[in-house]
């Protein structure tokens, strides 16, 4: 049985917003370039040459060698693998935890509610690049404990979120009727209540995956995230800075291409909003 | 009025006792044994346990807790391991140095933040309010350490107007103590404008299209007037509360363009107490960023509070 729709609009025969456009086009572009990477990059990625070390662009090296002599175009094009692999996968495990305790809390009400309610309190009363600071401190850092600590940071909000779309939901008639049938709470959240609440739910993961990809970037910048050889582009960045008198091609190669995927999600996720948000929709005709 | 604010700080203070509870957990966890690295690769077990001992890690853990948090309650922040002198100086240091910098960059975002919001709103849909929305864009888009490094090629590479990084020393004249606060203030205030900007520029635009500025038009009081008297003093109540709310942004962004320009805040010494395991420095360094935060959000909140009456009497809604 499937519940009857009330926040997706009327699929009418709209056109699509032109920032999903532009920013899906580029971001599908990044996508390809990423999978594609090891194949199209012009050298290996932790491939060194002391012969041409800190080289400026040319030719043979489009955006130049870093101190190590390896190519800042093929390290930059491994990188995006890294960063989108970061953004996507830290959101994930940030919506994985985040909208079932969301959903619980808001259909539960009382003491569940209270108890996830202030957990998140207090999990948001540090910045978060503290809060995966303080998670990256307890181990040896790497990759994978990056993401998790990155999704972790991430839990709260998309928890408050859905619990207050959920609010919402729960006092409409047909989750009424579900509860008057005495179905089970779990098969309630599940069919009833999650298809209907996910819409600004994905609108809040695609903005996530941004913020995802910045915070894990600046993680690995202050070296708690991705470690040498790796190419992420935090890291790379963190290891140009102090060449940045004598190369700042090291630096900005990395930087642009992450400017690039952010702008890109950026404009995807508004342009959702837009899509799947009829209220806005008429505030932007109008 | 005031029960609200009286709950929230009673809040704020359970928050921060959960916080120490946690903080206290997560450094204890920390892989590499305090003793084990004060002693040297080559100590004996004896040694080890000797040093154990003189630092109190021998004690069961609540025992460590309660000594720590204690002495937290009276100023005692503990001993540094590492520079083996007392942590209160050090961070307070620190502290006043990052807070020199946040200040700055606090004032300038609200400066230019509200006005860049202001023309935009006034200008809309002008090629002024495209320019300013296209850098909010840029602005919110761009990692703050990666403005930093641009600002350093920029300003201390190509332009050699301002030195890269550290910090400048009083004594050696205001110049160059204020020339070393330039880049990183910059860097800060960019990765913020764009929040302040847009906030104000659709606050703005509602109060711009409200009967009373309608009316004030009407009555043929002059637009400049009407901006400044009638509009914008309405249209600064909900970026006032989300300044607030940057002063928290403001703190996380700090640690990071520390690292950046090298300088010698509370982030860059945390950073250094993470590297070589300095569990007090640690504890104090993140209890300190996450009190201030608190208080950051407290004011936030209360000032929201304070122009919002339903949520003072309880009604949070969703």
């Amino acid at each position: 049985m499937s519940a009857p729709s009330v926040t997706v609009p009327a699929r009418g025969r709209r056109r699509l917003p032109t920032k999903l456009v532009i920013g899906g086009g580029i971001l599908l572009a990044i996508i390809l370039f990423a999978l594609a990477a090891p194949w199209i990059a012009p050298y290996r990625f932790d491939e060194m040459s002391i012969l041409s070390r800190l080289k400026p662009p040319s030719l043979a090296h489009w955006f130049g060698t870093d101190e190590f002599g390896r190519d800042v175009l093929s390290r930059t094009l491994m990188g995006s693998r890294l960063s989108l692999l970061m953004g996507f996968s830290a959101t994930a495990i940030s919506l994985i935890i985040g909208v079932p305790l969301g959903l619980l809390a808001g259909y539960r009400r009382g003491n569940v509610d209270e108890m996830i309610m202030r957990a998140t309190d207090v999990l948001m009363s540090f910045p978060p690049i503290m809060l995966g600071m303080l998670i990256l401190a307890v181990t040896p850092p790497s990759v994978w404990k990056l993401i998790i600590a990155v999704g972790i940071v991430y839990v709260p909000s998309v928890a408050r979120l859905t619990r207050s779309v959920t609010l919402d939901i729960a006092n409409e008639d047909f989750i009424q009727a579900a509860h008057a049938r005495a179905e089970r709470t779990s098969y309630i959240l599940r069919a009833e209540i999650l298809p209907n609440a996910w819409p600004p739910i994905i609108v809040e993961a695609s903005l996530r995956v941004t913020f995802a990809i910045m915070l894990g970037a600046a993680l690995s910048f202050i070296g708690l995230g991705a470690q040498p050889p790796s190419s992420d582009w935090g890291l790379m960045i963190s290891e140009a800075r102090p060449l940045i008198d004598r190369a700042p091609w090291v630096a900005l190669a990395p930087g642009f291409a992450m400017c690039l995927t952010v702008i890109a999600i950026n404009l995807l996720g508004d342009g959702l909003r837009e899509a799947l948000d009829p209220r806005l929709q008429r505030l932007t005709d109008g | 009025m005031l029960v609200y604010v009286l709950r929230r700080l009673l809040g704020v203070v359970a928050i921060l006792a959960v916080m120490s509870v946690l903080i206290f957990i997560i450094t204890q966890v920390m892989p590499g044994n305090v003793a084990h690295v004060l002693a040297g690769q080559f100590a004996s077990p004896d040694t080890v346990a000797a040093i154990a001992k003189k630092l109190g890690l021998d004690a069961p853990y609540y025992v460590q807790y309660w000594r720590w948090a204690s002495g937290l309650l009276v100023g005692d922040l503990g001993w540094s391991l590492v520079m083996d002198r007392p942590v209160a100086p050090i961070v307070a240091e620190a502290f006043l140095n990052s807070a020199i910098l946040a200040a700055i960059a606090f004032v300038l975002v609200a400066v230019c933040g509200i006005f860049l919001g202001v023309i935009a709103a006034v200008r809309e849909n002008r090629p002024v309010d495209y320019a300013v929305s296209l850098f909010s864009y840029v602005g919110i888009s761009v990692p703050e350490f990666f403005w930093g490094i641009v600002a350093v090629i920029l300003f201390a590479r190509y332009l050699n107007w301002l030195p890269s990084g550290g910090a400048g020393d009083l004594s050696q004249g205001l110049l160059s103590w204020a020339s070393h606060l330039v880049l990183p203030s910059l860097t800060l205030t960019l990765a913020l404008l764009a929040h302040v900007s847009r906030l104000t520029r659709s606050s703005m635009l509602e109060t711009l299209r409200s009967q009373y500025v309608r009316q004030a038009r009407a009555k043929g009081v002059p637009e400049n007037v009407v901006i400044r008297r009638h509009a914008l003093r309405n249209a600064l109540l909900p970026t006032i509360t989300v300044l607030a709310i940057d002063v928290g942004w403001l703190i996380g962004n700090i640690v990071v363009v520390e690292a950046v320009f090298s300088y010698p805040g509370i982030g860059r010494l945390l950073l250094f107490a993470i590297e070589r395991h300095d569990l007090p420095l640690i504890q104090a360094s993140i209890l300190l960023i996450a009190a201030v935060y608190c208080v950051a959000n407290l004011i936030a909140d209360l000032l929201y509070a304070y122009f919002n009456p339903k949520i003072r009497y309880g009604h949070v809604g969703a």
